[in-house]
């Protein structure tokens, strides 16, 4: 068996095919949340269920049975404050964690905004990240005086990066395949969300599952990282690269925006390099 | 504590008004971003400090504005509004909505009031919907700027409307340096303090505290005047002038109103809020020291100067500097 955590969509006959695995379940409604609970907390086997509703975050219901589930709310937008003002007090009796969508330059405020408000929360830093944004988030994470919840992805960063070696922070979005696997109904398995998404596969059935640390193709997409420098990319010459991994390669090339994200993860190292404040949060759950 | 100015317009025209000039200074537009309001309640926060105050302009006008309170209290500070209770039907429904079920002691209300002769029929209306929708959470606030005012109508709307029993009592300062706002002029001081006690059997008999806001000076009241304040106040009395630290939209901070040209800088100039009071405070005793340091020409020799009294409000002061300035330059 490997150590991997499994992420998985909602499904029951697959969470019964891989009762081996701990895993991140997949939800895309608010009733899955406690269902998928009640199926894999008893055995603990449940590491999180993520929510993606496609709702604004202020307008998701939450319901009680949430209170002690590790769950991870992604919105693509946060919504009304008033509404999710209502919610406050038992929101911060569920101890969930809210990502918005990197791809809009307000989500980095609100983002801000529930950091202040004492709840862990983090931006989900894509392709089309706002990297002014970004920046004002991570100084407000690494040195606001004020006390406030964890920031991620920075605090991932400030937590586990080493001076020697080089991080892959996609964790904190369960898409880091040291750590977490995708897997689909047809017992596909891929290396992110968004491969699994476009058909690229490491393996596929339990067996192979099983055995994916001496997969060839598991290994090369491990140290896929590599390519960067055998291909001479312009990520490989980049001081930041060991944070980033090149995750916005070529992205660079096309609109220009290669010195705002090189400046922006040349921030987080320099903040990390400095000790860090400490932040409240629950330190017993990890990615 | 700090006051935030969260919108720079107003939808009144009092003849006192004392953030005038600075809302006619300021871009009429220029309201309090969510940026800037997150980094004043981090700042807040790291002073210590537990109470912030909204003002405009009219604060409640602000889109943003029950946003903002319900964010602060969330941040666990107590917000205390200062409005003139001016506010449309649409927005007083939605303040009811999201506000009323708020505890009364974290968040208050002063509502500005002017006497029902000098308001429109309509603003008044206004107010009075105002007034009966959130009576628990509000204490009600009055600007003196003539010798010849009425509290009347204030303490019927304590009794009709079940308002805090308490009126914040502001002395209107000439607002520096052209001081074009209608104001109490220092020859009216004794009349107004002997006008206002007129009025301390009804703060006695409605157990209504009065409470001064800054610049009243000491010497305006007799002995006897000041044990029937005391009483009436439940020993609450002040006679100070210092910052209030008002923070504009733009992030710009000064003292006070009247003294909104005196020193602006930039809230980011400070790392606390502790910081920008010892600033204008250090400020403020230098500027008084040399010269005449109070209102009237014996502060200077008093024995309560510093220690009880203020020596009134510094725009006195300034106003006076300047007019000897100029008279010695001519």
């Amino acid at each position: 068996m490997t150590p991997h955590i499994l992420v998985a969509p909602y499904n029951e006959k697959l969470m019964g095919q891989l009762r081996q695995w701990k895993m991140v379940i997949l939800a895309s409604g608010e009733s899955q949340v406690g269902s998928a609970n009640n199926h894999l907390r008893q055995d603990n086997r449940l590491h999180a269920v993520v929510l993606r509703t496609g709702k604004a975050l202020s307008a998701i219901e939450y319901e009680e049975p949430w209170e002690n589930i590790p769950l991870f709310i992604y919105a693509d937008e946060f919504g009304s404050f008033r509404d999710l003002s209502s919610k406050v007090d038992f929101l911060r009796k569920m101890g969930a964690r809210f990502f918005l969508s990197g791809e809009k330059a307000e989500n980095y405020q609100w983002v801000q905004m529930l950091a202040s408000m004492g709840f862990n929360c983090g931006v989900h830093l894509g392709k089309k990240a706002h990297w002014e944004a970004a920046s004002d988030l991570l100084h407000y994470s690494f040195y606001s005086p004020a006390k406030h919840g964890q920031v991620e992805p920075f605090n991932y960063i400030s937590g586990n990066f080493s001076v020697d070696s080089s991080i892959n922070y996609a964790a904190v979005y369960f898409d880091d395949p040291s750590r977490y696997l995708h897997i689909n109904e047809n017992l596909e398995i891929a290396a992110s969300s968004q491969e699994l998404n476009d058909g690229i596969f490491l393996a596929k059935g339990i067996e192979e599952l099983k055995t994916i640390s001496s997969n060839k193709a598991y290994e090369t997409r491990l140290n896929a990282w590599r390519g960067l420098f055998l291909r001479n990319s312009e990520c490989s010459g980049c001081e930041s690269w060991r944070v980033c991994l090149g995750k916005h390669e070529g992205l660079s090339d096309k609109n220009g925006s290669k010195m705002e994200c090189q400046a922006f993860y040349l921030q987080i190292l320099e903040a990390i390099m400095q000790k860090p404040l400490p932040v409240e949060g629950k330190p017993e759950w990890r990615f | 504590m700090a006051n935030i100015l969260l919108t720079q317009k107003c939808v009144r025209s009092c003849p006192y008004c004392f953030a005038k000039d600075n809302m006619e200074s300021a871009e009429a537009n220029a309201v309090m971003s969510w940026q800037n309001m997150l980094y004043l309640a981090d700042m807040l926060e790291a002073s210590k400090e537990n109470h912030v105050s909204l003002l405009g302009g009219e604060p409640t006008i602000h889109p943003h504005f029950i946003d903002y309170v319900l964010y602060l209290l969330h941040r666990s500070f107590h917000v205390t509004v200062f409005t003139s209770g001016v506010i449309s039907p649409r927005l007083l429904a939605e303040m009811e909505k999201h506000l009323s079920k708020v505890h009364s002691e974290r968040l208050s209300f002063v509502c500005n009031l002017n006497h029902p002769d000098i308001s429109p029929a309509d603003e008044l209306n206004k107010t009075k919907k105002f007034l009966t929708a959130f009576a628990p959470f509000i204490t009600p606030g009055f600007n003196i700027y003539r010798p010849d005012f009425d509290l009347t109508f204030i303490f019927d709307y304590i009794q009709q409307y079940g308002l805090r029993r308490h009126v914040r009592l502001g002395l209107t300062h000439p607002i520096q340096p052209a001081a074009e706002n209608a104001y109490l002029h220092l020859a009216d001081m004794r009349k107004m303090a002997s006008r206002l006690m007129e009025f301390s059997d009804s703060f006695l008999k409605l157990q209504t505290t009065p409470g001064f806001d800054c610049g009243f000076p000491v010497c305006i009241f007799t002995d006897e005047q000041i044990g029937v304040l005391y009483k009436a106040g439940k020993g609450r009395l002040s006679f100070r002038c210092g910052p209030a630290i008002d923070i504009g939209p733009d992030m710009t901070v000064w003292p006070c109103f009247p003294l909104h040209e005196f020193e602006k800088k930039s809230v980011f100039d400070f790392s606390t809020v502790g910081e920008i009071g010892k600033y204008y405070s250090d400020l403020m005793a230098k500027t008084r020291a040399g010269g005449r340091s109070g209102i009237f020409e014996e502060c200077n020799d008093c024995e309560h100067l510093q220690g009880l009294c203020s020596a009134g409000c510094l725009a006195y002061v300034l106003m006076n500097k300047a007019a000897l300035s100029g008279a010695q330059s001519v």
